[in-house]
Formats: structure tokens, sequence, C-alpha cells
């Protein structure tokens, strides 16, 4: 391989990794926060903190459903059937302007309770490939750079890692933290190679009609819809402004069970309740395998007859479903989660180890040198990293804080949450960039407090003290309480590393790279 | 209880093999407390290594298909490796074969 073109490799792979490893940071966090929405859900919603019921009629979520929607003029309403990561029946209508989200009892239609958080399913996980960024799709956009970006720096990684096969096993923990630091990167990188490479192609493969919209406009001129309907078999019916019942769920589930040899729905969708031209999805539960073709079959609503399905997918579509599926994460295989979810943090501890690496090795050369800059970076290394993990400590601690009613000052509840989150990022890289030398060290600390004091909410709020959860068997409760008290436990450890590194460290140095691990 | 044995024993396997082949490694070998220079040569502990990934993969798919399966087994191999990294970095003589079923795998033993 030519030095020319490592060299090349190497200042793509460098300033790449600058430039979008903010973006990226905040992407892998809160994809790896998603792969437990559910149980962070349950952790953020108290009230559906019930047992599985044993029994679900759709027929009495419909009596309390259809009324709503219908009054409200909504344009659908459907409702996700209970299973084991979320035991109610979440149910919601969409109106011209809003989505209310209402947790019911599953066997008896009952309100538990209405959702006034957007929860991990509600924010991390759109967050995750939106970042709440939604004109002209922008934000999708700007997540297709970050998985672009993150693939050009697999490749370029491996390609100016010289000693790519005589270091893979080696981690050096020394003195000297720019070699710690890096050997972490090179480590975490060609480990989670494959997962860092897939994660972000399927990222791409998703929001393939985004990025390339030309293949609807060209292959289905004039009729977006009809890419829907050939693709995922789920035509949209227009209403015919004539009202009329819905006819019962019950036998419409039950027949589309019938035809697909008494597999499970996971959700049934109701489009344009109340009209004679009302019609209802039901989909397949694909959380049993890793393709996520949901089978749809299509209900007249006002007769309950079949208009189509199951739908057949095209082998295209089955390969798309995969490699969607394999994003997603959403197959009820609780260890291929958690792997997951370890992976996540690898790709982050990855992604801020390469911000630490670019500080140290340059922070002596270009204090000499007298460049300026490197308090920009420092800050934006920790605001991006550890500002995000404060933020989103913000948020849970603002769900467990605020009151529990619908608006507050004027503002509904769940957007509150997210001003705190908001509120939190921006204090951190304000703090970052005003105290650039201490930030790692002291946003460790405020993490490892926020992740306990967490904790200690949920417990004072609800009385899920973790001993109890677990006695219980509330594991979605007890897994986020422990995952934040080892999160606490790990950056108070790293907090008094770094403490320590600074009083070693000889404060008329003016090289020196305080507060760096 | 077979899925939970199969899983462990996918890991195990998993690590064992990123084990092996770590230990092809001059340096980690004499981290690990082994003379530098074996009887049997790095290439052998490698071809091990490499089928003991080989049947972490087999009993991934064994338990959970090809479509889960084929996600598991990757995953696995790479915690077995952080698992093998960290060992080597912190305790590198918990790879000692006294220690670990490595002894069974008689392929690194010091010169005599």
């Amino acid at each position: 391989m030519s030095e020319a073109f490592r060299a090349s490799m190497n200042w793509l792979h460098t300033w790449a990794g600058l430039v979008v490893g903010a973006l990226l940071f905040a992407i892998f966090w809160m994809g790896t926060l998603a792969v437990f929405d559910r149980e962070i859900d349950r952790w953020m919603m108290p009230r559906t903190r019930v047992e599985q019921a044993a029994s679900v009629s759709i027929d009495a979520i419909a009596r309390t459903m259809h009324p709503l929607a219908v009054a409200a003029k909504a344009r659908r309403w459907g409702v996700q059937m209970p299973s084991a990561r979320q035991p109610t029946a979440r149910a919601y209508f969409d109106t011209a302007t809003e989505r209310r989200v209402l947790h019911l009892d599953p066997a008896t239609g009952t309100v538990i309770a209405p959702e006034r958080t957007l929860g991990a399913t509600g924010f991390f996980y759109p967050f995750h490939f939106s970042l709440f960024i939604h004109h002209w799709n922008l934000g999708e956009w700007l997540a297709g750079l970050a998985a672009m970006t993150m693939m050009a720096m697999c490749v370029s990684g491996v390609v100016i890692h010289r000693r790519i096969f005589v270091d893979f096993f080696t981690l050096r923990i020394v003195r000297k933290a720019q070699r710690t630091t890096l050997d972490l990167h090179n480590v975490t990188g060609v480990v989670g190679l494959p997962f860092n490479f897939l994660i972000a192609f399927t990222g791409l493969v998703i929001f393939m009609s985004v990025y390339l919209p030309g293949i609807r406009t060209v292959l289905y001129p004039g009729e977006p819809s009809a890419f829907v309907a050939e693709a995922y078999g789920t035509p949209r019916v227009p209403p015919l402004k004539q009202p009329a019942d819905l006819a019962p769920l019950g036998p419409m589930v039950e027949e589309a069970q019938r035809r697909w040899n008494g597999a499970a729905p996971a959700t049934v969708l109701v489009f344009n309740p109340g009209d004679r031209g009302a019609s209802v999805m039901v989909n397949q539960d694909t959380s049993s395998r890793v393709t996520m073709n949901a089978d749809t079959v299509l209900f007249d609503g006002a007769t309950g007859r079949v208009i189509a399905g199951p739908h057949r997918y095209s082998p295209t579509m089955m390969t798309l479903g995969y490699l969607s599926g394999m994003h997603y994460a959403w197959f009820r295989h609780t260890v291929l989660r958690w792997l997951y979810f370890v992976s996540g943090l690898a790709g982050c501890v990855l992604i801020a180890t390469g911000f630490l690496f670019w500080i140290q090795s340059r922070a002596k050369r270009h204090a000499k040198a007298g460049v300026r800059g490197m308090a920009l970076v420092r800050g934006l290394s920790v605001g991006a990293t550890l500002g995000i993990v404060l933020a989103s400590l913000a948020f849970l601690i603002a769900n467990r804080l605020l009151p529990d009613v619908p608006t507050i000052a004027g503002v509904p509840r769940a957007w509150m949450e997210v001003r705190a989150f908001c509120i939190a990022w921006l204090l951190a890289f304000a703090h970052a960039w005003l105290r650039p030398r201490t930030a790692w060290r002291e946003q460790s600390v405020v993490a490892g407090i926020g992740g306990v004091a967490a904790v200690l909410l949920n417990w004072l709020t609800t009385g899920d003290v973790l001993p109890v959860s677990m006695a219980a068997g509330r594991w979605s409760v007890a897994g986020v309480d422990l995952v934040l008290l080892a999160g606490s436990a790990t950056a108070l450890f790293a907090a008094r590393r770094l403490a320590a590194r600074e009083r070693l460290m000889d404060p008329g140095d003016p090289g020196l790279v305080r507060g760096v691990p | 209880m077979i899925d939970a044995l199969l899983l462990i024993a996918a890991w195990f396997s998993a690590f064992l093999g990123a084990a092996l082949i770590a230990l092809t490694n001059r340096a980690h070998r004499a981290a690990v407390g082994y003379a530098a220079e074996t009887r049997h040569g790095g290439r052998g502990n490698g071809i091990f290594g490499g089928l003991s990934l080989v049947l972490t993969t087999v009993l991934a798919i064994l338990r959970d298909g090809f479509g889960m399966g084929l996600l598991l087994a990757p995953l696995l191999i790479a915690t077995g490796m952080a698992t093998v990294i960290g060992i080597l970095a912190v305790r590198p003589n918990l790879l000692h074969r006294r220690w670990t079923l490595l002894a069974m795998m008689k392929r690194i033993r010091p010169r005599q």
C-alpha cells in the first residue's frame, strides 16, 4: 500500500472524525438508548408498570378508542398490542396537528394512563435518526451524512492502522494517557468494526427513499402512494365522506391470524374512522424473526371484508426487511439486544477516544506554535460526548420531578422534559467552553451524581426501589436503575482518576492537557 | 435450559478462540507467562482458535436459526475478544493454563 494513499486516508479519518464526530456521537448514543426504548418507557411511565394481561380484547380497545378518534376527526387511530416489553395496549390517534397516546388495559379497554412524556420511544428513538429537525428531512440527511462518514472512517481506519493484526489484542493501560487512548480507540474500532459498519450501512438502507427520492419519482410518476401499495401491500383508501360504524375488529384479527397460520398480530390500524371508506390494517408480530415483513392484511372497516393480504413481499423487499430488522433490533431476543447495547456503547467510546486522541496528540504542539482553536475542540468534545449523556440524565430526572399534569405553564409536560434536555445540553457545552481544562472531570462528577439522583427519584416518586423491582420481576425498571448506577460508578471512577492526574501535572507547563484523561 | 447452555457454550467457544488467536502473538505469550518460543508455533493455535470461532457460529445458528444466529455469532465473538483484550491488559496471567481450559489445549506449553 502506498504511503501517499495511507497519508490521504489518515487525513480523511482525522478530519472527517473531527468535523462529524459530535453528530455521530449523538446518533450513536441515542441509538444505543433506543435499543431498550420500551424498557426506558416503563421507567418513565410508572402507571404502565402493570402485569401483562392474560387476554386481549381488540373490540374492547376499539370501544374506547374509536369514539375518541371520531370525535377528534382523526385521520387514523391505531393500537400496539401488548407484549412482554410493553404490557399495556398502547393506542393513539392522529389529528391534523397532533398525536394523542393512551395506555389501555388490553382485556377491558379501560384507560390506564394518558402518555404525558415522549419517553424513549418518542424522544431517544426519533432523535437517533431525525435529530428532531423535520424541515426538508434535514435531520435524516444529517444522519445519513453521519452514517456515510462512519463507513468511510471504518475503511480509512483499517488502512491507516499499520499494526492491525499485531496489535489486535493490545490495550496498554499505561501512565502516558495518549498511548492508552489510542489503544482503546483501536481496540473498540477493530473489535466493533463489523457492527459499526453494518449499523451505518443498514441505517442508510432504511432511509433509501429519502436519500434517493428519484427512484419513486421515476418509477411511480405522479403517484407516490403506488410505491407503498406495491412494496408493502398497504394501499391508501380515501374517505367517502359518508358516516358509517366500524365493523367488529375481533373477527378481522382472527381472520388475519388464520391467514398467517396462527401468528400473532402486532398492530391494528384504522384509517378514516367513522367513514364508510374506513379501512383496517392488521400487521403481524415480527419480533420472533429479524426480517420485519409485517404480512399486512387489509380489511374494509365498514363491512369487515378482506380487501387484500397477506401481502407477499418481493425478494428485494425481503432483503430490505432483513437489513432493516438488523438495524431496528425489535426482535424478542434479550441477549442479542444487550449485545447491541454494549456494541453501541463501544461505538460511543470509539468516537469519544477519537476526539481525545486528536486533542492529546496536538495540545502541546498547538500551544507551542500558538495555534488557536484547541479550546473550541476541547469544548466540543466534552459537550458532544459527556454533554449529551448529562442531557439524557436531565431528561430522566425532569420526568420524575415534573408534576403529572397535561401542561405546565402552558407547555405540554412532554415538551418540558425535552426543554430540560436541551437546556442541560447547552449548559454542558457552555461549561465545557468556559472551563475546558477541568470540564471532563467536573462533568463526570455531575453525571455520576445525576445517575444516582435519577434512581433515588424513581424510588421516591414510585416506591420502586431496586430490590423491590427485582423481587417483583419488573426487570425493565430494575434494568434501567442498574444501568444508571453502573454508569454513575463509572463516571465517578473516571472523575477520581482525572483528579489524580490533575494533581500530578505541572501547572507551569503551557501545553499540558489538564482534564483530558 | 438447552438455550442457556448453548449460549454459554457459544460464548466460551468465542472466548477460547479469541484467547488462542491472541496467544499466537509472541508478546502476548510472554505477558501471560509462557516462554516466547513454544514447541508448537503460532500457526496451530491460530487454526484451533479459528475453528473455535467457527464452532461459536455453529452453536449460535443451532440456537437461534440463521436469521438471529448470524447476528448473534459475530457479537459473541466480539465480546469474547473484548474479554481477552481486557484480561491481557489488566491480569494477563489469568489466561495461564493453570487457570483456564487452555490447559486442555496442549498447544501452548514451553519448550522442554
